[in-house]
């Protein structure tokens, strides 16, 4: 392809990939950050891809493809799956809720008002007369308070951007081509993942924020030197796969254990 | 079966007992569920006096007890139960502007029902009240609290609305956008109804009780009826309690998702409420075949009640799919989420402080529901109720929602068997030398009604006193708005969904 | 030359303030039907009109110059800037001085004269609606800036034409991520200044919601014509700066008069199609919580801030 197109639709690509990450920094919902990862990692596939395919190396295409299914498969579907796992059933949720026990005698006892149903399973039940039961909490399934509010941690993000910038440039000097000016933006989702590793309370958001930081590096390693040997990607996308099996697991313990991730919440050593 | 109509436990109380008997029965776990004053004239068995009755109650088992004590006629006065419960204390307020009955030692001894153009010293309830004297200037304003502080101003929103909702003023202080306290004033309603009930034949009674508040026309006749038929000793058979209980459950389900739709209006997604309003044009379309009137009047009738038409199963249950949808959709939209999560929340010692009755006591933990606490009707199973313990506008749109789920189910349930046709049987009116009294309760739409009848010795209306949710209610919502910013007031006050003529009377 | 610019200038001011009411009733049809509704047609806001110019105007006691002047000076700036935007040309008499700063500016005075009015009420409403809207406004200015500084770069110039002449010559600077972020921004920027859902619900009847519907309760009969006028060609003018920047196909550049008017076919259609766009995302969203509205400008600041940043280490031109 011409030098010029490559140009673009790289731009475009390393466009796409801070752009998501500046949206995983701007959303609430996990399930949405969980998507935005995952696009993310397609934007991230599309750098070695378009590279290969300018130099005619096709190793890099291999490696591209792994990269998808790793980043914009695999490690979403865990951490989906840790979600929904500790998204726990309405029902529990309520008691959960909100501290106090309202039993008291008299007409306004809470004990005998139970609901005569007693499904207990997180889907909905949908039998011709049932209750329907609704999405009553979605406590879990939100970040809603990071260490840094919302607007602060955009501004935070423009911040860290520039840095990226002045950092990189003696950088780039070094070999100015299309490829190794589009280096900030790999710094600088590195630094974001930072970022959201340290402000956030949720676990969940935390591993992303965790995988941010090495998609950041892999980036970097693309658009600097045209790709690190295959053996090494290898290496580190196995250990980054282990990471987050582990903490999957760990959310899930977490969840059951404590009825909570949120980490500011688990401050004492429990028996 | 028939199930027992609740015995009454009637006790005669000196005024100095009051405080004491009173507060007894509420540690045992009752609640206060009205206060009526009657003047009685020199032929009543306690002579020439001003008789206050509190009907105290709880359930299940339906327990009813009645304090009654006698005041001087031409001076009545109490000591105020304020201090212990709330709601009487409001219903001191209510007494005193009406009958003149003054509370001693009551903590806000101001107007309630009274604006301030009435002229002083004239008691509409009163028997030799007369006619209204010429109302005079307002002899001063209306003493809203002012709150001090540096950046804090005051909006004033009412009695005429932008919209189409009853009048009330509020007064909000605000600094920045923080609602520092909120004060309703209501009563700009105030029809004089129990006045109007007075002398009235039982069956002329109904037409009035329908009308108390527009949308609670099953609720409030039914109660109404419920206290007619103990009082004069009509039996109801089983079949037209069956139908009664049908009826005040499709009551619920149309206005609930009426207010499940403006919810969502409120908060910007409108589409949501086009949808509410489609499904709800159907269910009145359901009511008007089911009683001939849009609202389900004429369906509850002394003695009995009267369907045109059984409402069809299959009809409600894709209704219901419907509303499920909508609601879905409506807790899916994470804005939408956002704008009801967390705001404004009950606390659910301030519901039961101050006596909160129906969903709004219900999102805030308190299960207290007259079909189970007082049932009129022998349920197979006892209904539904759901109860959500965060208090805020979530959970109060969530016990609709379940509300609507449990309705629908109940009135499939309660279809089977039902033929359409009045069922009612002739009373057995006896005659009574003496006045006799009733009491009904009912879970409305809202919350629980209690109706109180007394019926004078030639079968007419010697006094009713109706007493609607939204009374026990209003007191809440300045409490629910602590910490809540000014563009969340509307949200609120729907959620809240308080009515204000029933509160009025 | 010059009578064809001429002709072009008066051209555009005269379809944007004779059409906006039809975009504004095109934006409430497409609202009606896609809500189930059978809708009021699309030339109500021509009737409501109509139905304002024929009343007594009434001035509350005790308002002064500011209340008075506000309609007429939105209506004004607003014109001003629909003259200065090249909507359907770029070879206009007034091209030299179409400076993409001073749009922003004339657009910032219409907001600031309401603000003022709103003030001069004296009534709670009006106080509350003018903080709103400032406050608002405040966090809006500085994205409208960058997105603007963004598209400047790459011309070299923040001369409006001369950018979007440069679009059109080049093509893929569109297509770049300075433009594609700065086309984000701007979009989210006019939502805000022109108060549509999430930032504020322009057909609310609950006056404690309201942010640009507060300021202006107290306006009767032709003030009120010419303020939501002046509302609606706002709306107007910024949907046709952001079709002029981002899919500028279809603007004259020279002087013939076919090509005028060819642009100004296209101007309309394409501000259509935005508004009909626009009115369609709304159905399904929600007004967010006020004290939200700062996340979601932050948002489209950090993404300005990005299309400039972008614009200097990406794409190379």
């Amino acid at each position: 392809m011409s030098d010029s197109v490559f140009t673009q639709l790289l731009d475009l690509a390393c466009g796409a990939f801070l752009l998501t990450a500046v949206v995983v920094l701007w959303r609430r919902e996990l399930s949405v950050i969980v998507d935005v990862f995952a696009l993310q990692g397609v934007a991230l596939a599309t750098v070695p891809l378009l590279i290969g395919w300018h130099e005619g190396r096709w190793d890099l295409a291999a490696v591209a493809a792994g990269i998808a299914v790793l980043r914009a498969g695999i490690l979403p579907h865990l951490m989906r799956r840790a979600l929904t796992a500790t998204t726990a059933p309405p029902h529990a949720d309520e008691d959960e809720d909100d501290g106090a026990s309202y039993g008291t005698n008299g007409p306004y006892g809470t004990a005998s008002w139970d609901r005569t149903d007693g499904a207990h399973s997180p889907e909905r039940t949908d039998r011709t007369d049932g209750t329907h039961r609704y999405r009553a909490d979605a406590g879990e399934a939100r970040e809603t308070q990071p260490l840094v509010n919302v607007a602060a941690s955009l501004l935070t993000a423009a911040l860290l951007t520039l840095l990226a910038y002045a950092v990189s440039r003696p950088l780039i000097a070094l070999d100015p081509s299309p490829a190794t000016r589009a280096l900030p933006v790999g710094l600088a989702v590195v630094l974001i993942g930072f970022f959201v590793l340290t402000t956030r309370r949720r676990a969940l958001s935390q591993v992303v924020g965790f995988l941010l930081l090495d998609n950041g590096i892999t980036a970097i390693a693309f658009l600097a030197t045209s790709g690190v040997p295959l053996i090494v990607e290898l290496g580190v996308s196995f250990d980054v796969l282990l990471a987050v099996l582990v903490l999957q697991i760990l959310t899930t313990r977490m969840r059951t254990a404590f009825g909570t991730t949120d980490l500011d919440d688990l401050r004492e050593l429990h028996d | 079966m028939i199930p027992l109509p609740a015995r009454r436990t009637v006790v005669e109380t000196e005024a100095s007992e009051l405080p004491a008997r009173a507060g007894e029965l509420l540690r045992e776990g009752h609640r206060l569920a009205l206060v009526a004053a009657h003047h009685d004239d020199e032929t009543a068995p306690g002579g020439r006096a001003v008789r206050v009755v509190y009907l105290f109650v709880s359930g299940p088992p339906d327990v009813r007890v009645e304090l009654r004590v006698r005041l001087d006629a031409d001076d009545p006065r109490l000591t105020t139960l304020a201090p212990q419960s709330f709601a009487t204390g409001r219903f001191e307020r209510e007494m005193r502007d009406l009958h003149g009955v003054v509370p001693l030692g009551h903590p806000l001894p101001r107007r309630l029902v009274r604006h301030f153009h009435w002229p002083r010293g004239w008691y509409p309830m009163r028997p030799d009240a007369g006619p209204p004297p010429p109302f005079a200037e307002p002899e001063g304003p209306y003493p809203f609290l002012e709150v001090e502080g540096a950046g804090v101003y005051e909006i004033p929103v009412g009695p005429v609305h932008a919209g189409l909702i009853e009048p009330g003023h509020f007064r909000f202080s605000v600094v920045g956008e923080t609602i520092l306290k909120l004060k309703a004033r209501l009563w700009f309603v105030h029809k004089g109804i129990e006045k109007l009930f007075e002398g009235r034949t039982l069956d002329a009674g109904l037409p009035l009780a329908e009308r108390i508040s527009g949308d609670t026309a099953v609720g409030h006749a039914l109660a109404y009826c419920l206290a007619v038929e103990e009082a004069a000793g009509i039996g109801v058979p089983r079949e037209a309690r069956q139908a009664r209980a049908l009826l005040l459950e499709l009551e619920r389900i149309h206005n609930h998702v009426a207010d499940l739709g403006a919810l969502c209006n409120d908060v910007g997604h409108s589409v949501l409420n086009a949808h509410a309003l489609r499904i709800r044009e159907q269910l009145l379309r359901l009511n008007e075949e089911t009683t001939g009137h849009r609202l389900l009047r004429g369906g509850v009738v002394l003695g009995g009640a009267h369907l045109h038409a059984v409402p069809d199963a299959a009809r409600l249950r894709a209704l219901r799919d419907d509303v499920r949808q909508v609601a879905d959709l409506a807790l899916g939209h994470s804005t939408v989420r956002d704008r009801f999560t967390g705001t404004s929340a009950l606390p659910a010692r301030v519901a039961r402080d101050l006596g909160c009755l129906g969903y709004v006591a219900r999102a805030s933990g308190l299960g207290y529901d007259a079909r189970i606490a007082h049932p009129f009707h022998a349920y197979d199973e006892p209904p539904t109720v759901p109860v959500h313990t965060t208090g805020d506008v979530l959970a109060r749109f969530l016990v609709r929602a379940e509300e609507i789920d449990a309705s629908v189910a109940l009135v499939n349930r309660l279809a089977q068997g039902l033929t359409s046709g009045p069922t009612t049987v002739p009373g057995p009116r006896e005659d009574a030398k003496t006045v006799r009294s009733g009491v009904g309760i009912v879970e409305g739409w809202r919350g629980t009604i209690t109706t109180r009848v007394e019926i004078t010795p030639e079968h007419t209306l010697g006094r009713v006193k109706p007493v609607d949710p939204s009374f026990f209610n209003w007191p809440a919502l300045p409490v629910a708005l602590a910490d809540t910013i000014v563009p969340d007031f509307p949200l609120t006050n729907k959620s809240f969904n308080l009515s204000y003529a029933g509160n009025d009377l | 030359m010059s009578g064809v610019g001429v002709a072009a200038v008066a051209a555009q001011v005269l379809v944007v303030v004779l059409g906006t009411p039809l975009l504004t009733g095109l934006m409430r049809q497409v609202r009606a039907r896609m809500e189930g509704r059978a809708g009021a047609g699309v030339a109500q806001p021509w009737r409501d009109m109509r139905k304002l110019l024929r009343k007594t105007p009434v001035t509350p006691t005790g308002t002064g110059p500011a209340f008075r002047v506000a309609p007429a000076l939105l209506v004004a700036t607003t014109a001003v800037a629909a003259a200065l935007v090249p909507l359907a040309s770029t070879a206009t008499p007034v091209s030299g001085e179409a400076d993409l700063i001073l749009v922003v500016a004339l657009l910032a005075l219409g907001s600031v004269a309401l603000a003022l009015a709103g003030l001069d009420t004296g009534t709670a409403f009006g106080g509350m609606g003018a903080s709103r809207e400032m406050t608002v406004a405040a966090l809006v200015e500085p994205t409208i800036l960058l997105a603007v500084f963004a598209l400047s770069i790459p011309a070299g110039t923040t001369n409006l034409p001369r950018i979007v002449e440069g679009a059109l010559h080049e093509p893929a600077r569109l297509a770049s991520p300075a433009g594609l972020l700065a086309t984000a921004a701007l979009a989210v920027a006019v939502l805000a200044e022109t108060g549509r859902i999430p930032v504020d619900n322009p057909s609310t009847h609950l006056e404690l919601t309201m942010v640009h519907e507060a300021m202006v309760l107290e306006y009767a009969g032709p003030d009120l014509a010419l303020v939501e006028l002046g509302a609606q060609m706002r709306l107007t003018v910024l949907l046709g700066l952001l079709a002029s920047l981002f899919a500028p196909w279809g603007i004259a550049t020279g002087a013939s008069a076919a090509a005028v008017a060819l642009g100004l076919v296209l101007f309309a259609a394409k501000v259509a199609m935005l508004g009909a766009v626009l009115a369609a995302a709304e159905v399904f969203w929600a007004k967010v919580r006020l004290f939200r509205v700062p996340e979601l400008l932050a948002g489209s600041f950090l993404l300005a801030l990005l299309a400039v940043t972008s614009s200097y280490f990406l794409g190379g031109v």
